[in-house]
């Protein structure tokens, strides 16, 4: 169905990511899914949140550009092939996408940084737990998803 | 070679040229330009209250904003059937400033840069290669005929097209490069990554340069790179374009052709008269300009002048190079930008706040310039190609107005700091002019 996700124009500079996730973590909101492009100068940071018009009301008294606009939320399996049937759907019939992310109800992160290395050193010294690749493609269960 | 008697005159000599100059050309702007008739008459002078050299101090200064609100052409003392050329040059917002020249005008400017390029060590057997754009800019015409008259074997090349520059320059022989001193260490570069050497594989033994300031490091960067001699010139295209000083091989200060102009330099502050060897801001008459006389004409650069004979055997006085400016002009690779022509521009755009910011660089050898603007809150919509779309809008449109190409960079609004005093408008990262 439709749901409400938060847009935030923001400028491609150290800490500013920071800062919005710090104003919304202040008002108690929780983050559901998020992206945000590789961008040169500005990006676009996209936000599924529980409260969607509080989190936008902070944010642009915080004086941060943003706005709210309504995405799809498609529920699919965890198969091999069942993004596919999502997008050859839509592209039968002429629709275009013009991104689309995940929203995981477990929350696990992928991140690409300048320096992948340090940065696994950084976060596992600031007590998060890093996920090795082969632990990834595991069901809760330990079997290798088929 | 010293191409014109007038260069070798007594300081008295020079004297009673300016000031026969002077008078003349103060009545014949009182007669025939509306504009210095109603200036003066505000200030209660006649044009025969001028009569000595001293007297122009009593003249009012002219801007660039005064042609601007006369544009195209309100200061133009003769008919425009007598005007056989037009030149243009950046104004302070969007449109430019227009010069005239009469076919006699053309006949002395041809002859001023035959004169600054002979001393400058152009003879009859120099190929000259003139990388400046042919077209409003005085840089290009102006140089062309000036070498002509000199005698030289003239590649009219205009501007870009590196590779191809540097092939004819191979291929042709070329002596003399003339060029912005920037633009000169970029072909260095490009030369080197094609695999010349300008040094030992191209002939150019003698460079004219001009359009920008550049500093000594920089003409020791050029010679050394090209194994040539780097020499400078002046000149701006309201008084006529280049022409006006240029130097001689020694190299220690650009001669002023006195008997076309008078050269005062002012106190920044009470615009009074300095004495030779004091710094202040360049203020140029025109003795024999007949399209576009032009009385007093601040040029808003910072020199100083040196009036003792030179070794080369010249007279005239002579300026050194162009430490400064006094007002916000950036010269954007030999190309005059000003902030406010840059405003009037994010000013017409929907979608951006008015406060910006201007951050000029060096990339190699060439100058950039990126304009920060902040995008309006109201005008964001999720879209990236939208934002993509706006940026090119206004890169466009700025390229339209000063024919250099920015590169705009949109920010968060609320993200340029807000002043109450006057604004830091421009970050200037270039390395500063030693």
């Amino acid at each position: 169905m439709i749901a409400r996700q938060i847009s935030v124009f923001l400028e491609n500079r150290p800490g500013r990511l920071s800062d919005v996730l710090e104003e919304l973590a202040a008002e108690g909101i929780n983050l559901r899914a998020i992206s945000v492009a590789d961008t040169t100068d500005f990006g676009i940071m996209r936000l599924m949140v529980d409260r969607p018009a509080e989190a936008e009301a902070r944010l642009k008294a915080a004086g941060f550009t943003c706005t709210i606009n309504e995405v799809i939320s498609v529920e699919i399996p965890d198969t091999p092939g069942a993004l596919a049937k999502v997008t050859r759907a839509l592209a039968d019939e002429g629709i275009n996408v013009n991104y689309l992310y995940p929203f995981s109800r477990s929350a696990l992160l992928l991140l690409k940084t300048d320096d992948n290395k340090r940065a696994i050193d950084v976060l596992g010294q600031a007590g998060f737990s890093i996920v090795d690749e082969d632990q990834l493609y595991r069901s809760k269960e330990g079997d290798l998803v088929k | 070679m010293i191409w014109d008697k007038n260069e070798q005159l007594t300081r008295d000599e020079y004297r009673e040229i300016q000031q026969a100059g002077l008078r003349r050309t103060v009545q014949y702007a009182y007669d025939r330009v509306p504009f210095y008739r109603r200036k003066m008459r505000d200030i209660g002078i006649e044009p025969g209250d001028i009569r000595h050299l001293e007297d122009l101090r009593h003249l009012p200064l002219t801007t660039k904003d005064d042609l601007r609100h006369n544009y195209p052409y309100g200061l133009f003392a003769t008919e425009l059937e007598e005007v056989v050329r037009l030149h243009a040059s950046s104004g302070t917002t969007g449109k430019p400033i227009v010069v005239g020249y009469t076919a006699r005008d053309l006949e002395n400017w041809t002859d001023l840069v035959a004169r600054m390029v002979t001393q400058a060590g152009v003879t009859r057997k120099d190929v000259a290669q003139i990388c400046f754009g042919y077209g409003l800019f005085t840089g290009g015409f102006g140089l062309h005929y000036g070498l002509e008259r000199a005698g030289a074997t003239v590649i009219p090349s205009s501007s870009g097209n590196t590779e191809k520059q540097l092939m004819l320059m191979e291929d042709f022989g070329t002596t003399v490069l003339i060029s912005t001193p920037s633009y000169a260490l970029y072909m260095a570069e490009i030369a080197t990554q094609m695999g010349l050497d300008p040094a030992k594989n191209l002939k150019v033994k003698l460079g004219l340069f001009g359009g920008e300031p550049w500093s000594e490091n920089m003409r020791k960067e050029i010679e050394s790179r090209w194994g040539m001699t780097a020499t400078d010139n002046y000149g701006l295209s309201e008084i006529g374009g280049p022409g006006f000083a240029g130097e001689c091989l020694c190299r220690c200060g650009m001669h002023i052709s006195e008997d076309h102009f008078i050269a005062e330099i002012l106190d920044r502050t009470d615009f009074q008269p300095l004495e030779p060897g004091e710094y202040g801001e360049l203020v140029i008459t025109t003795l024999t300009k007949e399209a576009l006389p032009i009385i007093r004409y601040r040029t808003k650069d910072i020199t100083r002048l040196f009036t003792e004979p030179c070794a080369c055997g010249r007279t005239t006085a002579r300026m050194e190079k162009v430490t400064g400016r006094t007002d916000d002009m950036l010269i954007i690779r030999g190309i005059n930008v000003f902030p406010s022509q840059i405003e009037s521009v994010l000013m017409e755009i929907k979608g951006v706040s008015p406060f910006y910011q201007l951050v000029v660089d060096r990339q190699g050898y060439l100058d950039t310039l990126e304009v920060d603007v902040e995008l309006l809150p109201d005008y964001f919509t999720d879209n990236y190609a939208d934002l993509k779309a706006l940026e090119h809008q206004i890169e466009k449109r700025l390229y339209a107005v000063l024919s250099v190409t920015a590169k705009v960079k949109l920010l968060e609004y609320n993200s340029i700091e807000r002043t109450t005093g006057k604004a830091k408008r421009v970050i200037d990262k270039r390395p500063k002019l030693v």
